[in-house]
């Protein structure tokens, strides 16, 4: 990725100096968009359960992104940036519209596009597992998505959601035994443990 | 359920849910596969997601660029800017 934590000096009144964000591309945003969006997605669906409310936080942490790029102090790596902005992206949007009532229904039609029969059984235990993520609160759902989806560490988890390390680990394991349990009462079968 | 909410609650005053620290240690390093699988389809983006978001990215950037030129002309005072905003066409259509 060529995109880089650039700053405009402030102040500067040098006219032929070309903005930073105008020097980048509409294929840097290209490229961004498809190194991230998935990922973003993924947090955002868990918070939101509504495939389209999870794509307008898709574009809104993008567009967010993408003006905050220069910015960016590089301190932390850029996917741990960008996916703290999505989950508060997803949680402002979920207060916004005052958390109304889930379809369970919007979550399994979305999958199927994916051709979920390739990985799940049965449909239910989607549903299952979305009304399990429901009983969640908003930071273990991002938790335990960033961690058993995304694969980031614990480390890279507290910086992109800016919580202590040992906050990480107590809510990914809570949110593991809870939605273990409600797939256990669900009579989906458990893996290898 | 809504925890957060800025306050200390049972979940952060018991960092290790009732178990010593080595096996809390234990039980979070273990791997459940079936779990994880289901949470994976369950988070699965549309295949054409990246090129959809690609596109309304840039046209909700060129918007906001288009209407951020505009409205700086109407502050001039310029009557064509002015209209121009008004027939400007609205982002919550999309």
């Amino acid at each position: 990725m060529t995109l880089q934590g650039e700053t405009v000096p402030p102040g500067s009144t040098d006219v032929t100096a070309e903005p930073v964000r105008q020097r980048a591309t509409s294929a840097e945003l290209t490229e961004l968009v498809e190194a991230h969006s998935a990922a973003v997605y993924r947090v955002a669906i868990s918070i939101v359960r509504d495939p389209a409310l999870a794509e307008d936080v898709v574009q809104d942490t993008m567009i967010r992104v993408w003006e905050a790029l220069p910015t960016f102090r590089g301190d932390a790596p850029i996917k741990t940036w960008i996916l703290r902005i999505a989950h508060n992206s997803a949680v402002s949007l979920l207060r916004k519209i005052k958390d109304e009532a889930w379809d369970p229904g919007l979550m399994p039609d979305s999958v199927d596009q994916a051709n979920v029969s390739r990985t799940v059984e049965a449909r239910s235990d989607l549903v299952t597992l979305g009304d399990a993520l429901k009983d969640l609160d908003e930071l273990s759902r991002s938790v335990v998505v960033l961690r058993e989806v995304e694969g980031l560490t614990y480390d890279e988890i507290a910086q992109a959601l800016d919580i202590t390390l040992p906050m990480v680990k107590t809510r990914l394991l809570r949110a593991r035994r809870s939605l273990q349990a409600s797939l256990k009462l669900g009579g989906v079968s458990n893996g290898t443990r | 359920m809504a925890l957060d909410d800025g306050m200390v609650h049972e979940i952060d005053l018991d960092p290790f849910l009732g178990l010593s620290e080595e096996q809390f240690d234990l039980e979070l390093e273990r791997d459940d596969p079936a779990l994880r699988t289901l949470l994976q389809a369950a988070t699965e983006p549309p295949a054409d997601l990246a090129d959809r978001m690609n596109s309304r990215t840039q046209e909700a950037l060129l918007k906001r660029k288009i209407g951020g030129a505009l409205f700086g002309l109407a502050t001039l005072g310029l009557p064509t800017a002015k209209h121009l905003l008004m027939d400007a066409p609205d982002e919550r259509q999309d």
